[in-house]
């Protein structure tokens, strides 16, 4: 899936989600939806050989934070797609609290980075 | 991910939203309301499909 493709995709999308605006809104937003997961489909499959590069180049080295990274960028990716619908449909305070739960899970998710931080502060200070 | 199935989704729109005018037009609003529900119900689960997809996808990407 060639780099330009994808863009005029995506302006037909729009486009098709604005003829559907009008008269029927809720397929506006399932069109802009599918438009969203066929693209974010695409700029996938871009990043997984970066990801699978800097796995490789990292996974000699017992740097186990760059794991903790990945996923948190993963966490992010999918909740700023399920905040965007949600704006999308009109609800932000929706999205909103799409975004709260993301904020959190990512937090739960680097959570040993964290731990690793106070542990090292503590060894300085104390 | 082929493009087709979001030009589906667009002409179960057009379709709903014809069939709606021609039922409203013709006295029958219940007929009308259980056209738009049913083409929800249909384009929901096409769409349902592809979300899961993606978020495995991701999923399987980031090692989530």
């Amino acid at each position: 899936m060639n780099f330009v493709s994808v863009l005029g995709a995506g302006i037909v999308f729009s486009i098709i989600a604005l003829v559907l605006k009008d008269k029927k809104r809720e397929y506006a937003l399932l069109v802009s939806i599918g438009g969203g997961i066929f693209i974010a489909l695409a700029a996938l499959s871009l990043l997984t050989p970066v990801l699978d590069s800097v796995k490789a180049f990292l996974s000699d080295t017992d740097f186990q934070n760059i794991k903790i990274v990945i996923r948190a960028l993963g966490i992010g990716y999918l909740t700023e797609f399920a905040a965007d619908a949600a704006k999308d449909a009109g609800e932000a305070s929706l999205a909103s609290k799409i975004e709260m739960f993301g904020k959190a899970a990512v937090i739960a998710v680097s959570l040993p980075i964290l731990t690793g931080l106070f542990e090292a502060i503590k060894d300085l200070l104390l | 991910m082929e493009v087709d199935l979001i030009f589906k989704i667009a002409a179960v729109g057009i379709i709903v939203a014809v069939l709606n005018q021609l039922l409203i037009r013709s006295g029958r609003e219940e007929q009308a309301m259980m056209t738009t529900i049913a083409g929800l119900c249909v384009v929901l689960m096409m769409i349902i499909g592809e979300i899961s997809r993606l978020f495995t996808t991701v999923k399987e990407v980031f090692g989530l």
